[in-house]
């Protein structure tokens, strides 16, 4: 899936009006220009909602479908299921014997349905995962500059809306937090690299499950300086873009989660030095590489 | 040709020290003659990450495991997949190595040998080769040193140590002293008593350093030469066996002590003296006595380790590390600067012309110039130097630069050399040596055209 999802951080720029700009790196697939390849990834994507669509049905069917025959949930359902491979289509044979589907739906019977809800919802943040990650940095003259980061996953309004992380947060919270503090704790013991400001270094469940969008706004008053440095991110030295801030401490970091690199960094620095201190809004505009 | 320079230690400022100092000076000697140098050391409390000093010197604090007086904890392959990164980002081409207590010198030279870079060591100090903690650093010196270089060592008693220690050829060691800016160091006749002699012993006060001879030769000095004024420096262990002796022959009135001292105000508590005591059991250099001869200090020291090859004859005088000699030498002193048969005011221009980091700078370009005309060995002709490092301990060791090396292997496909950022050089200045190269070009050319 890995390499059809992502690519290397790429600069995007925008201007939508005269006096705003906006620089956004991501790591979104570019269209592949070969046509076949362009079928292929079409190909998985149907498949990959296929599967989910497949699997609602599948539910439904559980449901609604009392007249299955089926025998209890034991062991030799199992074998059962497997010996009953070539015959998946049918759901029973003459003789009685079970065949693939209707083994799954005679355990997807036997299962509890919130076993299930709780595995679709899974399922589903999953499919709706984004696999790239994107921020931008909106420049408007005058006014300030706006951070923003991408949520995760498609379907996150939705999760916040939907009762069932609610109700499953606790739960897993109850189980998993403690565990996952023992385990960061223990990381942070061995590899004590410090982050770079901004980063979250903690692992939560909502980092598992995939983060909520973020953005801020910093007006032109309380932007002291913008600056390039170097910090120790993992096994790595990474160029950073970060903008100081008049009464905090830390810096805020412009792109923490791609981390873009020496060339993107640059050209973005360029851009919101122009903009901010120096000249036009569309003076701030460059290519990538343009030179000073 | 300008090199680009990592000096890799685990000391370096904040911390105060020697070893510290000496890295400074000789790095930004070095820009100043057109090379790039960085320095490597591990993070100090909240000092993480990268950070520049004066002249462009850039700095980066690894974040670490600290285990014991700030040395890192030796992991011996976990930074290796940080310092590739810095390595590749600065472009480097030589790595420098400092003090053998140092473990982030010891892996940046393994790391920096399998990379197949130069590589080249500075040991600071001397060792003992009796008890079972100098026996282990010594044979970990021996590991990394049987595949470096060049070494460099800070006098001619700290190379005979160190070939022995590490079993080296002597041709591959040079010796280049430590060096002081005699600048921060000028005299000042007024500052001292006319009326009394004073005598100034500023050391951490060690059972190495001496200080048990100190408490020994004080009150028979005392006794001999009742004008005689002691100003002691410095904090340790033995702080109270001093203070004991100064109750006990109830002394405070010609002995003043100061307790710990920063280095900017060394000067300031030297010039106030005319002799400056060194009683120190063993030194691999002893910076602090070429500092007291630039404040116009007559120095009486013990005869041991590097001391004796330090200052010229005329500025010292020396003794055996004993009570009784100590106190003969000090009385021989002070009955000379009595009769004015030492002229203490030219030290100060004597030492500065001695001693010059420019001129350190210079020598260990020479070592860069050398190590990087030698040829590069072979995995296999560096796992058979490993090898000869001892029955148990060669196998040990040819394990660990095999596994360093299939390491970097791995490291070059999981981290592409091509998706790390070259970092930006700070501004250089134009080499000396290359400026006046240009310059003579530059006249024989408006010669020719007269």
């Amino acid at each position: 899936m890995y390499p059809f999802t992502t690519s290397t951080p790429r600069l995007v720029t925008r201007s939508p009006s005269p006096t705003t700009i906006e620089y956004t790196v991501t790591t979104a697939p570019i269209p592949p220009k070969n046509l076949w390849t362009r079928y292929l990834l079409l190909a998985w994507s149907v498949v990959v909602k296929a599967l989910v669509v497949g699997v609602w049905i599948f539910w439904g069917g559980v449901k609604y479908r009392d007249e299955v025959v089926m025998r209890g949930g034991s062991l030799e359902e199992l074998w059962w299921g497997f010996g009953g491979v070539g015959r998946w289509v049918e759901s029973t044979s003459e003789d009685g014997e079970l065949g693939m589907v209707g083994w799954l739906v005679g355990c997807a019977r036997v299962m509890e349905w919130w076993w299930i809800g709780a595995g679709l919802v899974m399922g589903g943040g999953w499919a709706g995962r984004r696999g790239y990650t994107e921020e931008s940095l909106l420049i408007m003259r005058n006014l300030g500059i706006q951070t923003r980061t991408c949520p995760s996953s498609t379907f996150s309004p939705l999760f916040l809306l939907s009762p069932l992380p609610t109700l499953l947060s606790p739960l897993a919270s109850f189980f998993l937090t403690p565990l996952l503090t023992l385990l960061s704790s223990l990381f942070q013991k061995l590899f004590p690299n410090t982050p770079l400001p901004g980063q979250s270094s903690n692992w939560s469940f909502t980092s598992f499950l995939g983060h909520g969008g973020t953005t801020r706004f910093i007006p032109t008053s309380q932007i002291q300086d913008v600056w390039i440095h170097e910090g120790f991110v993992g096994f790595e030295v990474r160029f950073f873009l970060g903008v100081v801030v008049k009464g905090e401490e830390e810096i805020v970091v412009v792109f923490p989660r791609t981390l873009p690199g020496k060339r993107v960094c640059e050209a973005v620095w360029r851009g919101l030095r122009g903009c901010l201190y120096e000249k036009g809004v569309r003076d701030g505009v460059r290519g990538i590489g343009e030179g000073k | 040709m300008p090199y680009n320079i990592a000096m890799a230690s685990d000391f370096f400022y904040p911390q105060p020290g020697g070893v510290e100092s000496h890295i400074y000076q000789l790095s930004s000697k070095l820009i100043d003659r057109g090379h790039k140098v960085i320095i490597i050391t591990h993070a100090y409390g909240d000092r993480t990450g990268v950070r520049y000093l004066t002249n462009g010197l850039k700095v980066y604090y690894v974040p670490f495991f600290v285990i014991y007086r700030e040395s890192t904890f030796p992991t011996v392959f976990s930074f290796f997949p940080i310092f590739r990164n810095i390595i590749i980002r600065e472009k480097i081409d030589i790595v420098h190595g400092h003090a053998s207590l140092s473990s982030l010198c010891h892996e940046a030279i393994l790391h920096a040998r399998t990379m197949g870079l130069k590589t080249c060591f500075t040991d600071h100090s001397l060792f003992g080769f009796a008890d079972a903690a100098s026996i282990l650093t010594n044979k970990l010196l021996k590991f990394t040193l049987s595949d470096v270089d060049h070494c460099i060592c800070v006098s001619h008693t700290c190379k005979e140590n160190t070939v022995l220690r590490a079993a080296l050829d002597p041709s591959t060691v040079s010796v280049i002293p430590n060096a002081v800016v005699a600048e921060n160091f000028r005299p000042d006749p007024t500052a001292a008593s006319p009326d009394t002699i004073t005598i100034v012993v500023i050391s951490r006060l060690f059972y190495n350093k001496g200080t048990d001879l100190l408490v020994a030769a004080i009150p028979r000095i005392c006794e001999l030469h009742p004008s005689v004024r002691f100003i002691i420096g410095g904090s340790g262990p033995k702080a109270i066996d001093l203070e004991q002796m100064l109750e006990t022959n109830m002394l405070q009135d010609w002995v003043e002590l100061l307790g710990p001292i920063r280095h900017e105000a060394v000067r300031d508590v030297m010039i106030r003296g005319h002799i400056y005591l060194h009683p120190s059991l063993t030194e691999a250099f002893g910076t602090v006595i070429v500092e007291a001869a630039s404040c116009g200090l007559y120095v009486v020291c013990t005869r041991v380790g590097g001391i004796p090859e330090v200052l010229p004859s005329h500025m010292t005088m020396f003794a055996k590390p004993e009570e009784d000699d100590l106190v003969a030498a000090t009385s021989k002193a002070i009955h000379a600067l009595r009769h004015g048969r030492v002229r203490t005011d030219k030290f100060h221009e004597q030492v500065k012309q001695m001693y010059s980091w420019t001129d350190v700078a210079a020598r260990t370009e020479r070592v860069y110039d050398h190590i990087t005309k030698s040829r590069n060995l072979s995995l296999l002709e560096r796992l058979k130097r490993y090898y000869g490092c001892g029955v148990w301990a060669g196998k040990l060791f040819c394990l660990c630069v095999i596994v360093d090396y299939l390491l970097w292997v791995a490291l070059c496909y999981w981290f592409s050399e091509d998706k790390i950022d070259i970092a930006r050089s700070w501004p250089k200045k134009r080499r000396r040596g290359m400026l006046e190269e240009k310059d003579a070009v530059r006249n024989r050319g408006k010669r020719a055209k007269r």
